[in-house]
């Protein structure tokens, strides 16, 4: 058998062998990720609908005509002695107070910090009421006056949406998944990455190993393949897990806003998406796998390796400040992107779920990732060869 | 056979080789010994090509371990004082992972094995080594060693803390390799582990050779009893 097939068999049997290895990588994402995304949007989507569903209760103190329009709205109007001490007792979701100041009526909504989702949004539909009852009052007042009250007519704001609401679904999903992926493909499953260098230096394999005929590029091109193809399938079950749950929630529940709550196939909103996906975790995971074998290898013992490693996310957040314009704008990352490792993969997903890909660069984004990594083996093959890193225990 | 000639590498401000020159000849066992922090394991390291010397030569199976690294690694086999095995692979995959990487191929390995498995008595092949004891995982050791029948073979210490049993079968295993033609180049602190099985030993201390010659000639050389009396002798002066 061919020797670096040798290393990659030998990684990926031993690492398949690793109950932590098989929960961290394929359990875990496969199970617990859907079940968080779809168990918050399962919570968001019932709060709103309760909000909505069941009205709120006011804390009132003020003239008797605005008590009636609220009782008219369908409010819940408590006349407490204290509406601040009703609103922090939770006896009321929102408090509401109505003086009059130097011939201005003011009106006043009090609210908790510690009223939680239900006294925001009974604020925020108090609001709303107000601004009826405040048109209502100005038209009193016009028409006491002799005058029409259809001045309101005058000018008229609308806002309209335009396009396919699934345009925003592969937005949030694009923004969402190119941060993720760089998080989660490039930092890699911490343990199989302190494993194929502090791992055989603390069981005393490394010795046996490089005393063996194979060669140190050799083994570390084995070792790098085998890293690669762990870190590969774990960041694609996770974001592709991920991903699907993600797009499912996003078009399955309304949270009120009824554009977004239409069902549509995962597969509608991803489009070519997928493919990119699967191409942006490559180029992570070769990239990701050199830089954890050249920490884990540096390192003293497993326990020195997973702390460096768990730093590792911390080499991404440069990339991520660099793209964040591009995606809270909505508008595709520039061609520069493609070229600089790491930050292509976010790159290739953004812009191919958005629809902006150039497709000639998604090749060049590949090559560039593969001749980096590969430098980065021969460059581990160097290091395996020095006596401060094999020695360094 | 391996020829070292001036040997010398420092680590820091430590010398832990000054000059060391050795010979062993095939189908001989050949003995190094000397206290610890010696140069013991500092130069099998440099035969191994784990380490680079700083001046000398060393040569094994007529290999230079500077210039001819995949030749002097394809001809011996070692096993170093604290060799791990690899806990998730049972002990017949570590030896044949080995094996691989030295490109013997499938059916040798296994002949090799079985030989071996009769030898030293293993009949744990099939488990995982993350069950093994230390001597179990020292046959092991031994096996994945020598699976690519290398015409060298060179022991640190393969009988520390070993019990008995697992004693009396390394030892079976350096006399087999010794009956086979092969050099055979060992390690030990055991005073009567190389009376019963070198043929011709080395005391090095302070990174110099002190002493050499045959265990009897030793003892006989420096009017010692027996050799622990000789050893303690030759690193005094």
């Amino acid at each position: 058998m061919n020797p670096v097939l040798a290393v990659l068999k030998k990684e990926l049997k031993e690492a398949l062998r690793d109950r932590r290895t098989l929960i961290m990588s394929i359990i875990l994402p496969a199970v617990l990720v859907p079940a968080l995304i779809l168990g918050i949007f399962y919570f968001m989507d019932t709060t709103e609908r309760n909000a909505t569903k069941t009205g709120f209760t006011v804390a009132y103190s003020g003239s008797a005509q605005l008590e009636a329009f609220l009782v008219q709205a369908g409010v819940k109007v408590e006349k407490p002695v204290s509406v601040q001490d009703a609103v922090l007792s939770k006896k009321a979701d929102v408090g509401l107070i109505e003086k009059v100041e130097g011939g201005t009526e003011v009106v006043t909504i009090l609210k908790s910090y510690a009223s939680g989702a239900k006294g925001d949004s009974a604020a925020a539909q108090l609001r709303a009421l107000l601004e009826v009852y405040k048109q209502y009052r100005i038209g009193e007042y016009l028409r006491s006056k002799g005058l029409e009250e259809d001045v309101f007519s005058m000018v008229k704001v609308e806002t309209a949406s335009v396009g396919d609401p699934v345009s925003f679904v592969k937005y949030m999903i694009a923004y969402i998944l190119s941060l993720m992926l760089l998080a989660i493909g490039f930092v890699g499953n911490v343990y199989l990455g302190t494993d194929v260098g502090a791992g055989e230096k603390e069981r005393g394999t490394l010795e046996p190993l490089l005393a063996t005929p194979a060669n140190r590029l050799t083994l570390a091109v084995g070792k790098w393949l085998a890293l690669s193809t762990l870190n590969f399938a774990a960041t694609l079950i996770t974001v592709t897990s991920f991903a699907l749950t993600y797009t499912y929630a996003l078009t399955h529940f309304s949270l009120g806003s009824p554009s977004l709550g239409h069902s549509v196939s995962v597969f509608e909103v991803w489009g070519s998406g997928i493919w990119a996906m699967v191409i942006g975790a490559l180029l992570l995971a070769v990239s990701g796998a050199a830089l954890q074998f050249m920490i884990s290898m540096y390192s003293r013992n497993m326990r020195e390796a997973q702390l460096y490693l768990g730093q590792l996310g911390m080499v991404v957040l440069p990339f991520v400040f660099i793209i964040m314009p591009s995606l809270t704008n909505a508008t595709a990352i520039p061609n520069w992107g493609y070229y600089i490792p790491i930050i292509n993969a976010s790159v290739v997903v953004y812009n191919v779920i958005t629809g902006n890909v150039v497709s000639s660069l998604v090749w060049v984004a590949l090559a560039m990732d593969v001749v980096v990594a590969l430098l980065l083996a021969v460059l581990i093959s160097k290091f395996m060869d020095r006596e401060s890193v094999i020695l360094r225990s | 056979m391996v020829e070292i000639s001036g040997l010398t590498k420092r680590f820091g401000n430590v010398q832990a080789l000054a000059g060391i020159s050795l010979r062993a000849e095939p189908g001989k066992v050949t003995g190094l010994l000397g206290p610890n922090g010696a140069g013991k394991t500092t130069t099998i390291r440099i035969l191994s090509t784990i380490l680079r010397a700083d001046a000398g030569t060393a040569k094994v199976n007529g290999f230079d371990v500077e210039r001819e690294q995949d030749k002097v690694r394809a001809s011996m086999g070692v096993v170093f004082e604290n060799s791990g095995l690899y806990r998730r692979l049972t002990g017949t995959e570590n030896v044949l992972y080995f094996a691989d990487l030295a490109g013997v191929p499938r059916s040798r390995a296994l002949k090799v094995l079985e030989e071996l498995y009769a030898l030293l008595d293993v009949d744990f092949g099939d488990r995982l080594a993350v069950g093994y004891s230390r001597g179990m995982a020292q046959k092991i050791n031994l096996i994945r060693a020598v699976v690519h029948d290398p015409p060298v073979v060179v022991l640190d210490e393969p009988t520390a803390g070993l019990d008995v049993p697992s004693t009396l079968a390394v030892r079976s295993f350096i006399e087999k390799q010794k009956e086979k033609g092969k050099t055979v180049l060992l390690s030990t602190h055991l005073m009567n582990e190389v009376e019963m099985l070198c043929d011709y030993v080395f005391i090095i201390n302070k990174g110099v050779i002190a002493v050499e010659g045959t265990p009897s000639g030793i003892k006989r050389d420096l009017g010692a009893a027996n050799l622990e009396e000789a050893f303690m002798k030759a690193v005094k002066e």
